[in-house]
This record gives C-alpha cells, structure tokens and sequence, in this order.
C-alpha cells in the first residue's frame, strides 16, 4: 500500500483556477493488479471563475471515480477477456458497462502499465458491450493487438453533462435559461470530427426546464447523460453573469494519451487537454518526448502549433492569447522567438489546441503524458 | 537568405490558405405565421438560411429557384420547424464553412415557407413565404444578419413581439407569394393578341 502525496501543487491565479484541496484516500496499485477488484485513486477539487458575457476554455482535470481495476488476460481483435471471474451484468440485464438510462453512465477502459512495455498504454477506449468477463471496445482505429497479457485496466465513467453541472448546482456553476432563446449559461462543444483549422463548436448545450437541452434537438429530451471527453474540453459561454465551477473527481495517477489527429493535405486542429489537476509545464507535457509534436525550423515557418486561451479575459469567440511552437530544442513562443517558455504553464482546467502541420501519411499520432506527482 | 525567408512566408501562406475554416449559427426563430398573420406555420415547414455572396441583394424566390435565378444568392441551410419552443417556432444550428464566395460580412436573410418542407425542390407558383435581416444585434443574438468570424460560434434569433422578441408579428408574417414569370410563348401571345386589340380599335374607329 503506496500514499500519494502532492509536494508540488501550484497555485495558477492568473487563470482564476487552482487547486483546493487533494485528499490520498486509498492506496495506488502501481503494478498490474491480477484480480478484479476496486481501488480508490485520491481524489480532489478545484475551482474555476467563468466571467460574464465570456467564453471559458474548461476541461475537467479529473477522472470520475474508476470503477473496476484488473488485468488483461487476453485480446481478440477489438474485445479484451479480463483475468478472473467478475461477473459482470449482462443480457438479458443491463449491460454493466454500457449506458443504460439505470446507471446514466457511459464508460471507458484506460489502458493501464505492463511489467515490461506497453505501446498503448494511457489510450482509452470507448466500451459498446459487455459480457461476463469480457469488453468489447470502439477502437476508433485504433489497434490493441500489441498489448500483452498481465496489462492493468481500469473502467472508469466518463464525465457528463449532469455529473458536472448537476441541477443542484444551479446559479453557481452554471445560470438556467429562461427560455431556448434567451439563453445563459451555454456548452459548446469543439467540433472535434471536423477537418482543418479555424473549426466552429458545433454542438451547444443549454439548462432550460431543470435539464441539460441540445440546440437542434427536440427541446423533450433530456441531455444530461452526454458524455464530456476527458482529453478534451468545452467551452462555457456566460451572458450576462458570471459563475464559479467546481470541478471533483479522481485524480488520474496513470499515463495518458491523447489522439492528435493529423491529415496529408493540411493542419488540423486537436482540442484538448490533460487530465491533471496541477499546472503542466509545455516540457513535462510529453508532446515531445512522445514524438507527437513536429519540431519547427524557424519562426515563420512553424510546423506544429500550441495555442492557448486566457480564461481571465471577457469577450466571445476568444482569439488565443498565446501561441507556441517547438524550435531549435526549445519551446517558443510568437513574439518571442528566442526565449525558452519550456516552463510556462497549462493552468490545471484548461483547454488548448494543438495545430497539427500535414503530415505524410495522415495518420493519427498519440501523444503520452505522465504525471508529474 | 532571403529567398529563404521569402519561400518560408510563401509556404506559410498556401498552407493557411488552404486550410478550411467553420462557423456555426445557433440559429432560433419564432413566432413565425403563415399568410394570415395569426396561424402558426405548421410542424416541418420550410425555413432557410440564405447569404448573398457578393452584392448584398436578394433576389426574390421564384416558381422554378429558391434564389429566384440569383447569380451569387446561395441558401445555407434548409430544415424544418420543429416547434422547439412552441409552435411556429425552431432552434437549430447551421455549420458550414467558409470560402472564397461566402465570407464575413455577407448579409444573411431568413425565409421561411409555411406550405413547403424540406422535400420540396422548388417553390411552385403562388407560394407563401416570408423573410427577414437586419443590420442590429437583437433579442438575445450575438451578431447581426451577417456572416460571422471563420472558427466562432454565435447566436442569430429572430423573435418578434409574440415569440417574446422585439420585432412587430408583421414582421414574423409570410406576407410575400412567388409570382409566374411569364414563359416566353406567354409573352409572345400577349403581345399578339395587344396588336390585335389595337387594330380592331384602329379598324372601329
């Protein structure tokens, strides 16, 4: 039984957010574990000010609690067999590990360490079914063969709508709407699929009538079992009064990595962002240890690109206040192309676009972050 | 060196250009009214989004074009209502993205139909429709009737006073019709039978 404790928290008041409070409830199982069973990663909080008439750039630098921690005893395409006997729900039951209106959670599986080496090791994978022991996954793509038996898993349920804007949160995290076009407190979510640059959030979300509406949908249905991807973020779009969300969760101990797509023709924008309630220097990032982010011969002639949003700042539809590119071994920033920012900071919470040059083949590159604490 | 630099520029430039960008309208209306300025439109009726690409007019539907023949009128977005809040009324987003005929600051127009819905390839003759734009940020938009910034995403309502918005129920009204163009051979009959009509006046008289 390891303790976890958090010697480096950093406070980041510029970004109106910081950590509050960590708590290491339980103790962390750093090797594969090889029977299903439940451990508790700390947990903790954090705060963020979302301005009036203002667009906040918000991810949720927690995990919501895993619920299932075991290991890989074997994979047959896109379905894992987990060692040991959990018997989990299936049909005729409700399928423990897909959304179902009982449980209003949608999961995924986090591919955890192996003894030896694991390729795939931070990616998550969306969960479509179940049976007693097994997971079948949507690989989006993506290829797991090359994960080895013995590799740890966890099941965790992504964030949603309700579960971080919860009707009890009213007026504090959030302002209902009065009505669907007298709108206040509104979602945005990045276009995550669209190809290019410059992309426009193309789903919005509103509070009217005590649930979570979608523009576009009929205004009956209630949203609030939608799913916020944990590597990405939103935007949340204040009128004309300002609002403080708190953000709970686990605190994701493991590797992460993030999907950065790339296409031949092209840049490509990634919305994104790291699960981590600690202001992540761009060098402890991993963009490029990882190999994901290319390396730019000059200033004007930038490949990769990191841009940043200044939470603090009112106004719609922000430009972002800074942008970062790697160069001659350091990490630059436009207007000062000469100066290393490798300490600069991703305020916990936050939300970035990484612009990714064309590449070769247009494949998608996964970028692997490690925790700091 | 400096051809360098230059070529650097170059290449920074065609790849920005060739970039695609979006832009996303959360666009909301209500109450729309057919041609009596009292009923509702109907479930499904026809509303669109249509810019005018480069002069800033919109020509008038006809039977036979959506754009009445307009060279630079394109229509953005076609749905149907789906009384989101309330009947006559509809909230939907319309993403598309920009290019080298639609860009900021093209004025934008909404037009709806209470007897067409989207299956409908053209107007036909004597069809009610109704239209609207103006240059003010109004009733809880974000912009006015016009193509916003490449990459943002904003509001655009139309309300008038019956939908809880400023603008007159008139202005809510489908009050226009699309009118026959005479075809040719039309033409050509009313002008004979107005040469004949004058010669039987000449030849009376």
């Amino acid at each position: 039984m390891n303790s976890l404790a958090f010697p480096s928290l950093q406070r980041t008041p510029s970004m109106s957010r910081f950590v509050s409070f960590f708590c290491a409830l339980a103790a962390l199982a750093l090797l594969p574990a090889v029977s299903s069973a439940v451990e508790t990663d700390p947990v903790g909080f954090t705060t963020a000010a979302c301005p009036a008439n203002s667009d906040t750039y918000v991810s949720i630098p927690f995990t919501r609690i895993p619920e299932f921690t075991g290991a890989i005893a074997s994979i047959s395409g896109n379905v894992i067999t987990v060692s040991g006997s959990p018997g989990w729900s299936t049909d005729p039951n409700p399928q423990q590990w897909v959304y179902n209106t009982t449980s209003h959670k949608t999961y995924f599986v986090l591919i955890g360490p192996h003894s030896t080496t694991n390729p795939n090791e931070g990616r998550q994978y969306l969960i479509t079914a179940n049976g007693s022991n097994t997971l079948t996954l949507n690989l989006a793509g993506d290829d797991i063969s090359g994960v080895q038996p013995t590799t740890q898993i966890l099941i965790i349920p992504y964030q949603t709508l309700a579960s971080v804007f919860p009707a009890s949160d009213a007026n504090v995290s959030f302002i209902p709407s009065a009505s669907a076009f007298n709108r206040q407190t509104q979602i945005l979510i990045p276009n995550y699929t669209g190809t290019g640059i410059n992309l426009s959030a193309n789903i919005t979300y509103f509070f009217l009538n005590n649930a979570w509406r979608k523009v576009g949908d009929n205004l009956a249905n209630d949203h609030g079992d939608d799913t916020l991807l944990t590597d990405g973020y939103f935007i949340l779009r204040n009128a004309g009064t300002g609002t403080n969300l708190t953000a709970l969760g686990g605190v994701l101990v493991k590797k992460e990595a993030i999907p950065l797509i790339t296409r031949t023709s092209g840049q490509q924008d990634n919305f994104v962002s790291v699960t981590r309630p600690i202001g992540v220097s761009l060098n402890n990032l991993g963009l490029i240890s990882s190999g994901a982010f290319a390396s730019s011969p000059s200033a004007f002639n930038r490949i990769d690109q990191l841009f940043v949003f200044n939470n603090a700042a009112t106004g719609l539809n922000k430009s972002a206040s800074a942008t970062y590119f790697y160069s001659n071994g350091a990490w630059r920033l436009v207007g000062d192309p000469t100066g290393d920012h490798g300490a600069d900071l991703i305020a916990a919470g936050t939300g970035f676009i990484i612009r990714k040059g064309a590449t070769a083949n247009g494949s998608t590159q996964f970028w692997q972050n490690s925790p700091t604490y | 060196m400096k051809l360098k630099s230059v070529l650097a520029i170059a290449t920074l430039l065609i790849t920005s250009l060739a970039a695609s960008a979006s832009v996303t309208i959360n666009l909301g209306g209500a109450e729309l009214f057919q041609s009596d300025g009292t009923t509702p439109i109907p479930t499904g009726s026809l509303i669109q989004l249509v810019v005018s690409t480069a002069d800033n007019t919109f020509n008038l539907p006809s039977p036979t074009s959506f754009t009445g023949g307009s060279a630079d009128d394109q229509i953005l977005a076609s749905f149907g209502t789906n009384d989101s809040s309330g009947p006559g009324s509809f909230l939907q987003p319309v993403v598309f993205t920009l290019n080298s005929a639609i860009t900021t600051g093209d004025e934008l127009l909404l037009r709806w139909w209470p007897t067409l819905t989207t299956s409908s390839s053209s107007p036909g003759n004597s069809t009610p429709f109704g239209q609207f734009r103006t240059d003010n940020v109004e009733n809880f938009s974000t912009i006015n009737w016009t193509v916003p910034a490449d990459g943002t995403t904003n509001d655009l309502n139309f309300l008038d006073t019956a939908g809880g918005g400023t603008e007159p129920n008139s202005a809510g009204t489908a009050s226009f019709m699309t009118a026959a163009i005479p075809e040719p051979s039309a033409l050509a009959l009313i002008g004979i039978g107005g040469v004949l009509i004058a010669v039987r006046r000449r030849t009376k008289a």
